[in-house]
């Protein structure tokens, strides 16, 4: 639209998608991200749920949309700003100032810090891993101990630090059930042998194709699934560590010594995005994400016409919704801004 | 009595219908948080007291909403109060407080 | 095993501890137990580090093992402990040190109660009026005798005339610390260190040149258990909780084991004795049991105060091993002569557990 300027704060699927979107529409547009590579989350995974799709080609494929008209800026994190009618001004990090008329905040979200889980030990025994550690295990491709030895027995933990009111937390981050999933059935394919468990509360596969993965996982990839959280780690001499749950369904305690364990680890709003928030005057659910307009309706829209937000800024997402929504807060932001010019 | 060489089978069944749920309301009016238990088993894999004999205190919690108050009497004794099932629930339940609360709504609702 | 990893988790669980002019509240049963640790607390903290302690002998029980064994309800043990609340702003005091971690436990959870249900606060102080005509304060800084070495431990450093650490060898002997379900499960921020990688006796052991074991079974309860032992029927789960830990620990080859409530070094040192009868096991070298120390008798060792001084006589498991390898000389010919010069008796010499000084 004639030369107006948006900037799109974040540059993982949801800020890509919108980027395709705009300059098509005649929109200037900036975008900025802190890492200094496109993508966000995305360049991080390995095989995607559920059907394995390489996670290289789909970023390739939202790259490539983008046009190069678009301006990107790596490396530089926004952290202040403030938003007037018809107005944005960021400040990046090096005192630098970006003026615009609209604005896209597609910042994602961290994983949990999964050291303040204290009681499972990551950080401190030497075989506790996140899921994250593990998608770069197969891009390396590569398994193995933190000694370098091929593990025999390894166990996922689902919800570290999320439906956890003692770590603050009590939505669900919706990706890290199947994402368990997948990876178990991953790694069976690299381990033929080794045993390997799933410790759950419940199992949400909400998505296409996942309900039908968990089958897979029990019948074709015989992978052990056990209804109980482990509620603590410790490490033995040898290094493997030993883990303690109840089998609710028997209700028996439970003990057992793997390899490796595992922590599906949970999502949490980007470092900063709070207090950048504060800054806009954006508004803040109860867990701390970005608070839309709506839940349902105009998941996209803020109090202000000119700014939207988009991804999983605004809660857990996939990567199907990042991306949906980076298109739609697009639209939404261009149908708002068409109205407050005509 | 004449002997037929078996026994009669005891049904094991819950009788919702019959289950007598005034305690779990007595309990509501002194305690929260109880509620939101999950059953994700946390509390009983890491009590101190569960393991050496039959006592379990997620099961404990689920015959309370059950109204099986006989079971919970035999069970609640067990407990040491150690407070290692208060450090690891995700829901915030306050089991240990729950295990004194059973004993003493037992021992005040029930002549 | 990463430790820059706990050293993370040690920086959120700092605890102020007050430090000087104590009110000392003994343990109703650990001078049964381990006789002198409670003096050598007090040795300790006046002749070594040149404290105000005061040790009243009008205090009572706190009525923790009857309130754990159902035998006292929360009024009353909430008006016991006002009491002693009571005698300590009597003495215009206001740093409580329990030296009984089941106490501490108490004592926490009921200031927390008070803290968070101002009725029962005014309720306590009614009854306690009515009972005694007592008035207390709350205190200002509640701390485990744990603690208050813990804060001195650098300074105990200083003056140590034995180190931990094999005097041969050079090598750091190694410890297992025990440190007690009540003194941080239900109040991880009201412990050195937290629940899960608690700190206070890792911290004596560290600074005094010994080296922490951590075991898989470490956050076990020792088998006291309370509702367990009391009960003499149901002290087989005590025996098999303390086992479990034993088993665990085994393979590391503990050179003693350090404890922080008077209840669990009593279980861990006398089921030692109990499993070497009933199953012909040890746990240490050719037929020794592994040493049980409490947190006072290892500080005095380790400030060279005599073995027998320290009631080490008194322990089931022969502590002899660990002397050795500190370098610690000790006459066994006084093993069993009383402090007044006459004879103790000697224990019955048990069947598989090797002991020094009788029986031999
Ligand atoms: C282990 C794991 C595996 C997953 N696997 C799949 C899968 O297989 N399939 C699937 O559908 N979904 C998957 N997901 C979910 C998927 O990763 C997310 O849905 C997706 O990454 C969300 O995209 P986003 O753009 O909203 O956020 P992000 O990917 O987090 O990107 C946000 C970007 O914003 C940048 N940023 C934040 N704040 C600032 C700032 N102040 N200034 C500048 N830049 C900033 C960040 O650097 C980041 O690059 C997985 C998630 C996890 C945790
Ligand atoms: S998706 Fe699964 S693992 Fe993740 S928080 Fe929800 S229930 Fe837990
Ligand atoms: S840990 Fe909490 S949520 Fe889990 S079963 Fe026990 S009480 Fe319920
Ligand atoms: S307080 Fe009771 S129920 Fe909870 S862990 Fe301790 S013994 Fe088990």
């Amino acid at each position: 639209m004639d030369g107006k300027h948006i900037v799109i704060v974040g540059a993982g699927p949801a800020g890509l998608a919108a980027s395709s979107v705009l300059p098509r529409l005649g929109y200037r547009v900036t975008m900025i991200d802190r890492s200094n590579t496109l993508g966000g989350h995305l360049s991080k995974w390995y095989q995607l749920f559920p059907d394995r799709a390489a996670a290289t080609v789909l970023l390739e494929q939202l790259t490539d949309e983008v046009p190069d008209s678009v301006s990107t800026m790596l490396g530089r994190e926004v952290t202040g700003g403030s938003v007037s009618s018809g107005a944005v001004e960021l400040t990046l990090d090096h005192g630098e100032h970006l003026s615009a008329n609209g604005l896209i905040m597609a910042t994602g979200f961290d994983l949990f810090d999964a050291r303040r889980k204290e009681e499972y030990g990551y950080g401190i025994y030497d075989n506790v891993f996140t899921q994250a550690e593990i998608e770069e295990m197969f891009r390396q491709g590569q398994i193995e101990t933190r000694h370098h030895r091929k593990p025999r027995s390894i166990a996922f933990l689902h919800c570290v630090g999320s439906r956890d009111l003692k770590a603050g937390v009590a939505y669900c981050s919706k990706v890290c059930c199947v994402t368990g999933v997948k990876q178990a059935i991953e790694l069976r394919e690299l381990l033929p042998d080794a045993a390997i468990y799933n410790f759950y509360m419940d199992l949400r596969m909400f998505g296409r194709g996942f309900e039908e993965l968990y089958q897979q996982a029990q019948e074709r990839y015989n992978i052990r699934f056990v209804r109980g959280r482990i509620s603590e780690a410790a490490e033995s001499s040898d290094g493997s560590v030993i883990i303690k749950a109840e089998d609710t369904l028997t209700s028996r305690p439970l003990k057992l010594t793997v390899d490796m364990l595992v922590l599906l680890t949970g999502m949490q709003p980007a470092a900063g995005s709070l207090e950048l928030a504060a800054k806009l005057g954006l508004v803040l659910g109860d867990d701390s994400f970005l608070k839309p307009y709506g839940l349902t309706q105009q998941t996209f829209k803020t109090s202000y016409p000119h700014v939207v937000l988009a991804g999983s800024c605004t809660g857990p997402t996939t990567l199907t919704e990042a991306i949906l929504s980076g298109r739609s807060a697009a639209m939404a932001l261009h149908e708002s801004l068409f109205k407050l010019t005509n | 009595m004449k002997s037929f060489g078996f026994q009669k089978i005891v049904d094991r069944q819950i009788d919702l219908d019959k289950a007598d749920l005034s305690l779990v309301q007595a309990l509501a009016r002194e305690l929260t948080g109880w509620q939101r238990c999950i059953g994700c088993g946390s509390c009983s894999a890491t009590c101190t007291a569960a393991g050496m004999g039959s006592f379990n205190p997620r099961k404990v919690q689920m015959l309370v909403r059950m109204g099986q108050w006989d079971q919970v009497a035999q069970e609640a004794v067990h407990c040491q109060l150690c407070g290692k099932c208060r450090l690891v629930c995700p829901r915030d339940v306050d089991t240990r407080q729950l295990m004194l609360e059973f004993k003493k709504l037992q021992t005040i609702s029930r002549p | 095993m990463i430790a820059e990893g706990k050293r993370h988790i040690w920086k959120d669980y700092q605890k102020e501890i007050a430090d000087n002019n104590y009110y000392y509240a003994r343990s109703c049963v650990r001078q049964n137990f381990f006789p002198a640790s409670e003096q050598t607390f007090l040795r300790v903290m006046k002749h070594e580090l040149g404290k105000e302690v005061f040790d009243d002998p009008l205090h009572t029980t706190c009525t923790g093992i009857a309130y754990h064994a159902d035998v006292v309800n929360l009024p009353t043990i909430m008006t016991v402990v006002a009491r002693q609340f009571a005698l300590m702003t009597r003495q215009g005091l206001s740093n409580f040190v329990p030296s009984c971690i089941t106490s501490f436990g108490i004592y926490t959870e009921i200031l927390e109660t008070w803290e968070h249900f101002p009725e029962t606060l005014e309720q306590t102080r009614d009854f306690l009026y009515k009972a005694t005509k007592r008035e207390f304060k709350i205190p200002d800084n509640l701390a485990h005798s744990s603690d208050v070495i813990f804060k001195f431990k650098e300074q105990i450093a200083a003056r140590a005339m034995f180190k931990l650490v094999n005097h041969i060898s050079g090598k750091p002997l190694r410890g297992v610390e025990h440190i007690g379900c009540h003194y941080a499960k239900m109040f991880p921020h009201k412990g050195v260190g937290g629940a899960e990688y608690p700190y206070v006796l890792a911290g004596m052991i560290e600074a005094w040149g010994g080296e922490v074991i951590d075991y898989p079974e470490r956050r076990h309860c020792c088998g006291f258990g309370f509702r367990q032992y009391v009960v003499q029927a149901n002290r087989g789960y005590s025996l098999a909780h303390s086992q479990k830990k034993f088993e665990s620990m085994e393979p590391y080859s503990p050179d003693f084991i350090v404890t922080n409530c008077p209840g669990c070094p009593f279980f861990l040192d006398r089921w030692q004795y109990v499993i070497s009868e009933t199953e012909g096991k040890t746990y240490g070298p050719d037929g020794h049991g592994i040493p049980v120390l409490t947190f006072e008798e290892l500080t005095g060792l380790v400030l060279g105060y005599d073995p027998w001084e320290l009631g080490l006589q008194a322990h089931q498991v022969a502590v002899e091993p660990l002397l050795d390898k500190m370098g610690i000389t000790y006459d066994l010919s006084r093993k069993f002569v009383g402090r007044d010069g006459n004879k103790l008796g000697t224990p019955d010499k048990p069947t598989h557990l090797k002991v020094y000084g009788y029986g031999r």
